[in-house]
């Protein structure tokens, strides 16, 4: 009888364990997907997509790094020198810059298919300082379906990511 | 509608005395004011590791300095031309603590002299522009200018530059081909990732280009970069990789000195008109009377962003009739009887073909499907359009 209760005790934890594990999943697709207010886009498309990627990023791009390098000169450069060396730092920031050169070539042909499948590439591959997702999403929204409260989030977004390099193509495709 | 860079000396660090009045928010000074920011490229400089008593001084002079080849140079073309399309607003927050890798400047910028890459905190700088930008100012490009004279730029975005490096223009220029114009390195490495990607600056195709650059083959850009070819060495390939790249040397080669080689090759300064275009909305800022039906008027306008570098057809009924008119179309002067008419103000970007070669706005087969930057260029024309009655 007491090994009964111990297994059921166990099964019970297991069973909350899962139960936990769930609800943080589902509010961790919530929060990606928070402002947008008319999502025409299913959701299941990005999910389903994503493995059609593989992310290259494996550290964030830019953070911090506070290494003062006292030992080293400091690089003069001559003719014939060149900028900087390849290092996975560099490609990452040339992936990020190809994705976002991507995201506006499509945007200047509105080619709508391209910036769904765009928008999922850059999730997993970009560490999105610059908000640049959730504008996509109000874009691709705006294009999909122009509705009032896709013009209002779009309008959110307008007056509150200034230093978003999506800002003016919200207000050429939600906010004209 | 001129602009400047101002040296006026009521104003000891730059200020814009152009005809327009860029507003840049109560902690942004107007570097370079050219129009209404809807309808320009906004470029928007944060200093960081300046204290309250450098940021009109040194920051502005690291500023003044890592600009000095972008305006005023044969190596930073095509941007002289394309100066009016430009604004430039230098976001100044004070730091307690003079110089960078400390935890106490605003944007804790540092940098590594292995990678030559300097870094900052990307929320501290997103958050600045969103408290202290002007909500009518769309920030099309984002740089960090960090107060220190190592070797420490990065063409990510934003970028960033030390301000206080000899070279700090080259770096410039030459980061902001990455993060601005997705231009390659052109230079070689022990890469093996090596092929066909969507720089427009680096092929892997020494016949054709893979369509990148074969307008360009054999232009010899006088006074710049010389003969347009295919060279081998590029995107960190090695020299016998079958990587090639459009010119001897260039701005994204070796940038050091100032030699006029390193200017940005002919590829790469095309590719930066297209870029350019992609951000602008229109030729023109605006048109009197508004386009549509117009009763008796005396004249027409169209007010465009730079007379130099826009040029206006004017026609009547589909019939050319002042062929680079100006942008005053005097009525009067046309002696036309009574009666209705479709008057057109056709504007459109003048650049010749040492310039722009690839006008279709199309992408070469190569980079299909990955896009690129000549798309851009549909937005250099523009048509306005009158229904005119004469009584």
């Amino acid at each position: 009888m007491k090994n009964i209760g111990l297994y059921l005790g166990l099964a019970l934890a297991v069973i909350l364990l899962i139960i936990l594990l769930v609800i943080i999943s589902i509010e961790e697709d919530g929060q990606k997907f928070e402002i947008v207010a008319d999502v025409s886009i299913p959701i299941q498309l990005e999910k389903e997509r994503k493995i059609e990627f593989e992310s290259v990023f494996e550290q964030e791009v830019n953070e911090p790094e506070l290494e003062p390098a006292k030992d080293y000169p400091i690089f003069m450069g001559e003719p014939g020198d060149h900028p900087h060396p390849m290092t996975k730092k560099h490609l990452n920031l040339f992936k990020e810059n190809e994705n976002v050169a991507e995201i506006f070539g499509a945007l200047d042909i509105q080619d709508l298919e391209k910036l769904r499948e765009l928008r999922t590439k850059y999730r997993l591959d970009s560490s999105d300082k610059y908000v640049l997702q959730n504008g996509l999403d109000l874009i691709i929204n705006c294009m999909t379906n122009k509705t009032a409260s896709a013009i209002y989030s779009a309008q959110s977004y307008y007056d509150t990511e200034k230093a978003s390099r999506l800002r003016r193509h919200v207000r050429r495709f939600c906010l004209e | 509608m001129m602009s400047s860079i101002a040296t006026s000396s009521n104003n000891p660090s730059s200020g814009a005395t152009g005809a327009y009045k860029l507003d840049c928010g109560s902690f942004g000074e107007a570097y370079l004011s050219s129009g209404p920011p809807k309808n320009r490229i906004n470029y928007v400089i944060v200093g960081d590791g300046y204290t309250a008593d450098q940021l009109d001084t040194l920051l502005m002079e690291h500023v003044r300095k890592g600009l000095s080849k972008r305006f005023g140079s044969t190596i930073g073309q095509p941007f002289d031309r394309y100066k009016n399309f430009i604004n430039i607003c230098v976001i100044k927050i004070a730091s307690p603590f003079s110089g960078v890798c400390d935890d106490r400047t605003p944007f804790k910028s540092c940098g590594n002299d292995q990678s030559r890459l300097c870094s900052f905190n990307n929320d501290a700088v997103n958050a600045a522009i969103n408290e202290y930008l002007p909500a009518e100012m769309e920030v099309n490009w984002l740089a960090v200018v960090l107060n220190n004279n190592r070797w420490w730029n990065a063409g990510g975005y934003p970028m960033c530059w030390s301000g206080g490096h000899p070279d700090a223009a080259g770096a410039e220029l030459h980061e902001a081909g990455h993060a601005f114009h997705q231009l390659a390195d052109e230079y070689g490495g022990t890469s093996n990732f090596c092929g066909e990607f969507a720089e427009t600056n680096s092929t892997a195709d020494k016949n054709t280009t893979a369509g990148k650059w074969d307008k360009w083959l054999g232009y010899n850009q006088v006074g710049a970069t010389g003969m347009q070819g295919v060279f081998e060495g590029s995107r960190y390939c090695s020299n016998t990789s079958g990587q090639y790249r459009p010119s001897q040397n260039s701005m994204m080669n070796s940038l050091f000195g100032n030699n006029v080689n390193t200017s940005f090759n002919s590829v790469s300064r095309e590719q930066i008109v297209f870029s350019i275009w992609r951000d602008i909305d229109s030729p023109y800022d605006y048109v009197i009377p508004a386009a549509g039906a117009v009763t008796n008027p005396d004249q027409l306008e169209v007010k465009v962003i730079d007379p130099a570098v826009v040029s206006v057809d004017w026609a009547i009924d589909g019939k050319v009739v002042k062929p680079n008119g100006g942008q005053v179309f005097n009525l009067a002067e046309q002696n036309l009887a009574p009666g209705r008419y479709q008057i057109t103000a056709k504007t459109y970007d003048n650049a010749g073909n040492d310039l722009v070669r690839n006008r279709e706005g199309t992408c070469p087969p190569s980079v299909t499907g990955r896009y690129c930057h000549r798309t851009g260029w549909l937005r250099s024309t523009k048509t306005v359009t009158w229904q005119v009655t004469l009584e």
